[in-house]
C-alpha cells in the first residue's frame, strides 16, 4: 500500500511538475549556488543555483517517462512475440528465438551505446535502447512459461475439444503467465530508471539542462565527499522510485494471482 | 620570459648539479654496520638526505594508461611516464630554463636555423651499448620516416626538409638532421625558430638503434628489448596493471635515479577514481585534479595542504562554424562573446575552479596580456550589447534565430555548457542544447561540418605563444572554422622567427586581438588544476614561489620518500 | 538429443556469421573513425592526410566494406582476429591475457552471489509476509535500487579512503579482489533472490505441492523436491544469460576497479573505435550467449521433462 501510494505520488508529481515545484527546472540563479538544504531550498541548490527540490520534482516527469514508455514498448512487442514463438513452435520458434540471439548476443550496454552513436543522443533515442534492450526479456519469458503450460492437462484437453488457439492463450494461457511478467515489468521500469544512470554515466544520458534523475547523481557524485546533498536525493529518489516499484510489482503480484 | 633567478636559487640549483654530478659510490654493507650510518644512498647512486625513508620504502607511484607501447618515436599511442626513462638532449627546469641532459652543451648558428648538440660521450643504455650521434640521428629520421605512418610526424616539419621527406618527395639525407661525429650532431630548421628547444625536447628521444635494427618495431613491446638511456629502465610491463621503472645500472648523467622504483599504475581510459586512489594511498601523486575533484581538495583539509595550484596551460572556449549560417556573421559572434558571464561561470558555477578569460592566451603563458582593457572590452559580458547585436544581427530577442546543439565531448566542461547555454537564452533567447558525445563522434561532425557550436580547448604543447596563436591559421583549423585572415597571418609569421621580446608580444598581442575583436572564437576561461603529491614525497624541485612550474622536467629528480 | 544438439549448434554457427555482418556494417556506419584525429589527446588535432591514408591502408581500412568484411572473416576462420589499434597486439592475445581476470571476478561473484540470492529467495517465500521476508527484501531490493557504479565508488570511498582496510582498485593481489568481487555479488543477489521468492510463492501454491504435502512428506522433501524444481524453471532462464554477463564482466566494475579485463574493454573499445576488439569481443559475447542459451533449453528438459526438447527437430 506504501509502494502503491508512493508510485502514485510519483506519477502525481510527473503529471503536475510544473504546478508543484517551486521554481523552474532551469532556473539558474549564480548567487546562490552549491547551497547546504535549508527551509528555502530543502534539498540544497545545484552548482547554477537551482532548485535541487524542483528538480527532482521534474526528474519523476522524466524518470517515470523512460521507466513507462520503453516497458510499454517493450511489453507490446515482447508478449506477442514469445507467445508465437511457444504456441507455433518449430521452425516459427526457431526463426524468432534465433533473431533474440542475434541481438541478445551484443551487450546491452554495448547495443546502448551502438544506438545512440548511430542516431545521436537525445531523450527519444535513449528510450529506444531501453525498448530495444527490454522486450527480449519478456518475449523469452513468455515462451518459457508458455511451453511450460501448454504441456499442462487443462490445455492439452482445451486443445483436443477443439478449442480456438486464441481462446486457449487469452483464457489458460496469458493469465497464469500474468505474475513473471508482471514482476518482470515491474523490475523492467525501475531498470530503465537504473539504465539510465548508467547511460549518464558514460555521458550519453539525457541531456541537461533536463533533469533526469540519473544524470544528477552520477554528475554530482565527484562532490560527494563535500557536498554529499548535491548526489543524495537524486540518489534516494531512484532508491525510493526503484523501491515502490519493486514493491508494488510484489502487490500486484499477489493479488492477479489466479491461484488464490 | 625568463627571470632573473635570485641568488640563493641560483645557489641552490648550483649545490644541486654538484651533488648530482660526482656519484658516491655506495659503500659496502659491513662498514655500513659498523658506523650505524644512517645515510641512505640510492642505487642510482644519490646519497638521499637525512630524513630520507629507508631504501625498500623509496618507491614512487604514479597513474596513467596504458600506451601502446614504449616507443616513443612512434607515438601511435601517448602514455607512458616517459621521463623517467628518457633523457632529452636537455632539461627544462621549474623556471623555464634549460639544463644539460642527454647533450653537455649545444650552440645555435648565426642564421638562428642550425642546432649544433654535443652529447655526453659517457652515456650508455641500460643494457651498457653506448648512445651515439648514430642513435640520435637514426631516431629522427624514423619519426619522420614515410614508413612509419607517425601521427605525431608534423611535429617535426619544421625541420629542414621534414614535412617533405615525410611525404616521400625527398630522400633521408636531404632532411635538416646530420651527424658530425659520433658524439655531435645538429638539427637545421626551415626558418629560425627560437623556441625550438621547447619543441625538440618535449617530442624527440633517442631510440636504441641495435635493439630497434634487430627487432623491428616490436623492440618496444619487451622491457627486455627495450633499454632506455634515462635514470630509469623498465624492468616490468604488466599490461593493464603497472610499468615498474628500477634504476638504470649503466647511467652516468646529471640525473641519476634518486628512487628504488617509479611505478606507473594503470588506469582505464574512463570511470577510475583518480582523487579515490589518491586517497586511499594507493598512488604517491602527480594526481592532476580539476572540477569538482578540486572542489574536494579545497574542501579537505588535508588534501588542500598536499596539493600544487595552478592555472592551466589551456585555453577553453566556444568553437563556431563560420562558413555557415548564423555564425558567418560577425555580430552574432560578438553577441554571443557578449552574453557569457564568466565571472558567475568561474566563481559561482565552477567554484573558482576555473578563471575567466576573454583572450586565447592562458593566464601567466609568455607573452599573455589578459588584463589589457582593450582586449577586455572585445569579449566583456554586456548582456545589453549583446542583445543589441543580436538584433542588429537580424534576431531581435533571438526571434529566428535556428535551434542549434552545443557540443563537448567526452564529458568535459559539459557543466560549462549547461551554464553557458541558459546565459545564451537569457540574453539573446537563443536556444542551444548541450550535448556530451564520444571524441570520435565529435570528430567526425567537426570534419563534416555538422559541428556548428560547441565547446572546446586548446593546450600547450610547448612553451611559446606561437603554439596557440599559429592554430587558428592553420589549414586544418581554418577547414573547420572557415575563418582566414590575412593581417593576422602577416602578423604571426613576423613574430614566430623573432627572438622572444615585447616586439614579439606586440605582435602576438595584436593577433590576439583580432581572434578576439571579430569573435573567432569565443573565450571563456582557463582552468585551475591542484597536481597533489603526499607529504611524504619530498625534495621535488620546485619554482621560487613554491609552484609546480611550467613543464618542470625535473621536478621529481631530486625527490625521494621522507621517513 | 545428440541430433538436436547438432543441429543448435550449426544454428549458432549461422548466428554467428549473421552478428558478424551485422557488427561488422553498425561499426562502420557509426561516425567517425580510428585514424581521424590525435588519439587520446583532447585537444582536437586532425593527422595529417597523408599519414591517414597510410594507417588506413596498413589495417586495410581502405579497402571496400565488403573486401574488409571477406578479409576478416577468411583471417578470423583461421583464428587470426587481427590486431588492436589501441593495444597494438593481436587480438587473440589481448583477449587471453584480459579474460582471466574477469573471468575470476565474474566466477567468485557468481559462486558468492547467486547461492546467497536463491537462498535468500527461498527463504523469503517459505515464510512470506514474515520479518524474515521484510528484512530479506529490504537488504535484497537495497542492492537492487542503487546503481552499481554508485555502491563501486561508495564502497572505495567508505573501504579505502575512510577506513583504509582495503587497495581502491587494481588486480593482482588478493586483497584486491574483495571489493570488486563484493560488489560485484552483491548487484547479483537482489535480482537472483526477488525472482526465486517470487518463483517459489507460485510454485508453493500449486496443487502437486499442496498434494506432496496432503502425502505428508516433510516439508524440506516439498520444497527441495517439489516446489524449487518447479520455481527452478523460470530461473534457468534468468540464470543462462546472467551466467554468461558475469564471465564477460561488467564496464562498471572494471572501469572503476582498474580490472585489466575484458568487460570495461568492449566500451572502449568502441569509444576508439578499435574494430577488430569489438568485433572480436562481440563474436564471443555471442558465441557464449548462444551456448548459455543451448545449456539453458538442455536444462528445462531436465528439470521439466514434459518439455520436448528436440521434438521437432
Amino acid at each position: 500500500m506504501i509502494s502503491l501510494s508512493f508510485v502514485l505520488l510519483l506519477i502525481f508529481l510527473a503529471l503536475f511538475a510544473n504546478v508543484l515545484a517551486p521554481e523552474g527546472y532551469d532556473f539558474q540563479q549564480y548567487d546562490k549556488t552549491w547551497l547546504f538544504p535549508s527551509l528555502e531550498h530543502p534539498m540544497g541548490t545545484d552548482p547554477f543555483g537551482r532548485d535541487i527540490l524542483t528538480r527532482v520534482i521534474y526528474g519523476a516527469r522524466i524518470s517515470l517517462a523512460i521507466g513507462f514508455i520503453s516497458n510499454f514498448i517493450a511489453l507490446a512487442i515482447g508478449l506477442p512475440y514469445g507467445a508465437a514463438a511457444a504456441w507455433y513452435g518449430g521452425a516459427v520458434d526457431f526463426v524468432l528465438i534465433r533473431i533474440i540471439e542475434v541481438i541478445n548476443s551484443v551487450p546491452n550496454l554495448l547495443l546502448g551505446i551502438l544506438i545512440i552513436s548511430v542516431l545521436g543522443p537525445g531523450f527519444g533515442n535513449v528510450l529506444f535502447v531501453f525498448a530495444i534492450t527490454g522486450w527480449m526479456g519478456i518475449a523469452r519469458l513468455v515462451r518459457g512459461q508458455f511451453l511450460s503450460l501448454r504441456e499442462q492437462d487443462y490445455v492439452l484437453a482445451a486443445t483436443c475439444i477443439g478449442v480456438p488457439d486464441y481462446r486457449i492463450i487469452i483464457r489458460h494461457l496469458l493469465p497464469n503467465t500474468m505474475s513473471p511478467i508482471i514482476v518482470s515489468v515491474t523490475l523492467g521500469i525501475p531498470g530503465a530508471i537504473l539504465g539510465e544512470s548508467g547511460l549518464s554515466f558514460l555521458g550519453i544520458g539525457i541531456s541537461p539542462p533536463l533533469p533526469s534523475w540519473g544524470r544528477m547523481l552520477y554528475d554530482y557524485l565527484s562532490a560527494i565527499q563535500s557536498h554529499w546533498y548535491l548526489a543524495f536525493f537524486p540518489g534516494l529518489m531512484i532508491a525510493l522510485a526503484m523501491y515502490a516499484f519493486t514493491l508494488m510489482g510484489d502487490g500486484l503480484q499477489d493479488a492477479l494471482d489466479p491461484t488464490k | 620570459m625568463k627571470r632573473f633567478a635570485p641568488l640563493f636559487a641560483l645557489f641552490a640549483v648550483l649545490v644541486m648539479l654538484t651533488a648530482a654530478g660526482c656519484v658516491a659510490p655506495a659503500a659496502p654493507a659491513s662498514e655500513m654496520a659498523e658506523e650505524e650510518m644512517m645515510e641512505v644512498v640510492s642505487t642510482g647512486g644519490v646519497t638521499l638526505p637525512d630524513d630520507a625513508a629507508p631504501l625498500d620504502q623509496q618507491v614512487f607511484r604514479s597513474a596513467g594508461i596504458e600506451g601502446k607501447h614504449f616507443d616513443t618515436m612512434r607515438n601511435e599511442y601517448e602514455g607512458f611516464a616517459y621521463e623517467a626513462t628518457i633523457e632529452q638532449l636537455a632539461k627544462m627546469g621549474p623556471e623555464g630554463d634549460w639544463h644539460p641532459a642527454a647533450a653537455d652543451s649545444w650552440e645555435l648558428s648565426d642564421d638562428g636555423r642550425t642546432w649544433t648538440f654535443h652529447l655526453r660521450q659517457d652515456a650508455k643504455w641500460s643494457d651498457g651499448v653506448p648512445v651515439t650521434a648514430d642513435d640520435w640521428v637514426y631516431s629522427f629520421r624514423r619519426y619522420l620516416n614515410p614508413e612509419m605512418a607517425n601521427v605525431y610526424a608534423w611535429f617535426l616539419f619544421d625541420l629542414e626538409n621534414g614535412e617533405a621527406y615525410n611525404k616521400g618527395e625527398v630522400e633521408v639525407e636531404e632532411l635538416g638532421v646530420k651527424k658530425i661525429d659520433d658524439y655531435t650532431f645538429s638539427l637545421t630548421t626551415k626558418v629560425p625558430i627560437p623556441y625550438y628547444m621547447f619543441k625538440i625536447n618535449w617530442h624527440a628521444a633517442p631510440v636504441p638503434r641495435h635493439m630497434v635494427e634487430e627487432h623491428g618495431d616490436d623492440w618496444a613491446n619487451d622491457p627486455a628489448t627495450a633499454p632506455s638511456n634515462g635514470p630509469y629502465r623498465i624492468a616490468e610491463w604488466n599490461r593493464g596493471k603497472n610499468v615498474i621503472f628500477t634504476p638504470n645500472p649503466h647511467y652516468t648523467g646529471p640525473y641519476p635515479a634518486t628512487f628504488e622504483q617509479r611505478v606507473q599504475v594503470i588506469i582505464p581510459e574512463v570511470g577510475a577514481p583518480l582523487l579515490q586512489m589518491y586517497q586511499a594511498g594507493d598512488i604517491d601523486g602527480g594526481v592532476g585534479v580539476t572540477g569538482d575533484d578540486l572542489v574536494q581538495v579545497l574542501a579537505d583539509p588535508q588534501l588542500s595542504q598536499e596539493a600544487y595550484i595552478s592555472v592551466m596551460n589551456r585555453g577553453v572556449y566556444i568553437y563556431m562554424n563560420q562558413r555557415t549560417p548564423p555564425f558567418d556573421n560577425i555580430l552574432v559572434r560578438q553577441a554571443f562573446a557578449h552574453a557569457v558571464d564568466r565571472t558567475s561561470l568561474c566563481d559561482s558555477v565552477m567554484r573558482g575552479t576555473c578563471i575567466p578569460a576573454h583572450g586565447f592566451l592562458p593566464k601567466d603563458f609568455p607573452c599573455e596580456r589578459n588584463d589589457d582593457p582593450e582586449l577586455i572590452a572585445f569579449q566583456n559580458y554586456d548582456p545589453e550589447l549583446a542583445a543589441d547585436l543580436m538584433a542588429q544581427a537580424g534576431y531581435p530577442g533571438g526571434e529566428g534565430f535556428p535551434e542549434l546543439t552545443i557540443y563537448t565531448k567526452e564529458g568535459e566542461f559539459i557543466r560549462e555548457a549547461e551554464a553557458i547555454q541558459r546565459m545564451l537564452a537569457d540574453n539573446l533567447g537563443v536556444s542551444l542544447t548541450p550535448q556530451n558525445v564520444e571524441r570520435a563522434f565529435y570528430v567526425d561532425q567537426m570534419r563534416n561540418g555538422e559541428l556548428k557550436v560547441a565547446l572546446n580547448r586548446w593546450g600547450a604543447d610547448f612553451i611559446d605563444p606561437s603554439n596557440f596563436v599559429d592554430w587558428w591559421d592553420d589549414p586544418a583549423a581554418s577547414y573547420f572554422t572557415g575563418w582566414t585572415d590575412e593581417e593576422y597571418r602577416n602578423l604571426i609569421d613576423t613574430a614566430r622567427p623573432m627572438a622572444m621580446s615585447t616586439e614579439r608580444c606586440d605582435l602576438y598581442h595584436d593577433a590576439l586581438k583580432i581572434l578576439a575583436r571579430d569573435a573567432i572564437g569565443v573565450f571563456v576561461m582557463n582552468p585551475v588544476q591542484a597536481v597533489l603529491y603526499k607529504d611524504y614525497v619530498s625534495g621535488l624541485t620546485l619554482t621560487d614561489d613554491g609552484t609546480l612550474g611550467v613543464y618542470n622536467m625535473m621536478l621529481l629528480d631530486s625527490a625521494y620518500v621522507k621517513e | 538429443m545428440a541430433r538436436y544438439v547438432l543441429g543448435r549448434f550449426f544454428g549458432i554457427i549461422g548466428v554467428l556469421f549473421i552478428v558478424s555482418i551485422m557488427i561488422f556494417l553498425m561499426i562502420h556506419s557509426i561516425p567517425g573513425g580510428p585514424f581521424d584525429a590525435m588519439p587520446t589527446t583532447s585537444e582536437f588535432r586532425e593527422i595529417p592526410e597523408h599519414i591517414r591514408e597510410k594507417l588506413m591502408a596498413k589495417y586495410g581500412l581502405d579497402k571496400p566494406l565488403y573486401v574488409q568484411y571477406f578479409r576478416y572473416m577468411w583471417a578470423a576462420l583461421r583464428g587470426d582476429f587481427g590486431i588492436s589499434f589501441r593495444y597494438g597486439e593481436p587480438v587473440t592475445d589481448f583477449i587471453s591475457r584480459s579474460w582471466p581476470a574477469t573471468a575470476q571476478l565474474g566466477l567468485s561473484a557468481m559462486a558468492i552471489g547467486i547461492p546467497i540470492g536463491i537462498g535468500l529467495g527461498i527463504l523469503a517465500a517459505l515464510r512470506p509476509n514474515t520479518w524474515l521476508d521484510y528484512l530479506t527484501n529490504v537488504v535484497v531490493i537495497t542492492t537492487f535500487v542503487t546503481p552499481v557504479f554508485v555502491i563501486a565508488i561508495m564502497s572505495i570511498i567508505i573501504f579505502a579512503v575512510v577506513l583504509r582496510w582495503l587497495p581502491s582498485g587494481g588486480w593482482g593481489e588478493p586483497n584486491q579482489w574483495i571489493l570488486p568481487t563484493a560488489v560485484y555479488a552483491l548487484g547479483q543477489i537482489g535480482g537472483m533472490a526477488r525472482f526465486t521468492r517470487s518463483s517459489m510463492v507460485d510454485a508453493m501454491q500449486a496443487e502437486y505441492v499442496r498434494t506432496a504435502r496432503a502425502k505428508g512428506l516433510r516439508e524440506r522433501a516439498v520444497v527441495m523436491r517439489h516446489a524449487f524444481r518447479a520455481a527452478s524453471l523460470p530461473l534457468i532462464t534468468l540464470l543462462g544469460p546472467m551466467v554468461v554477463n558475469l564471465l564477460l564482466g561488467s564496464f562498471f566494475i572494471e572501469a572503476i576497479f582498474r580490472i585489466p579485463g575484458i568487460g570495461g574493454q568492449i566500451t572502449l573499445a568502441l569509444y576508439n573505435r578499435d574494430y577488430p576488439v569489438i568485433m572480436a569481443l562481440i563474436l564471443l559475447w555471442t558465441f557464449a550467449i548462444a551456448i548459455a542459451y543451448l545449456v539453458t533449453d538442455l536444462l528445462y528438459g531436465v528439470v521439466d521433462p514434459r518439455i520436448r526438447v528436440g521434438g521437432t527437430m
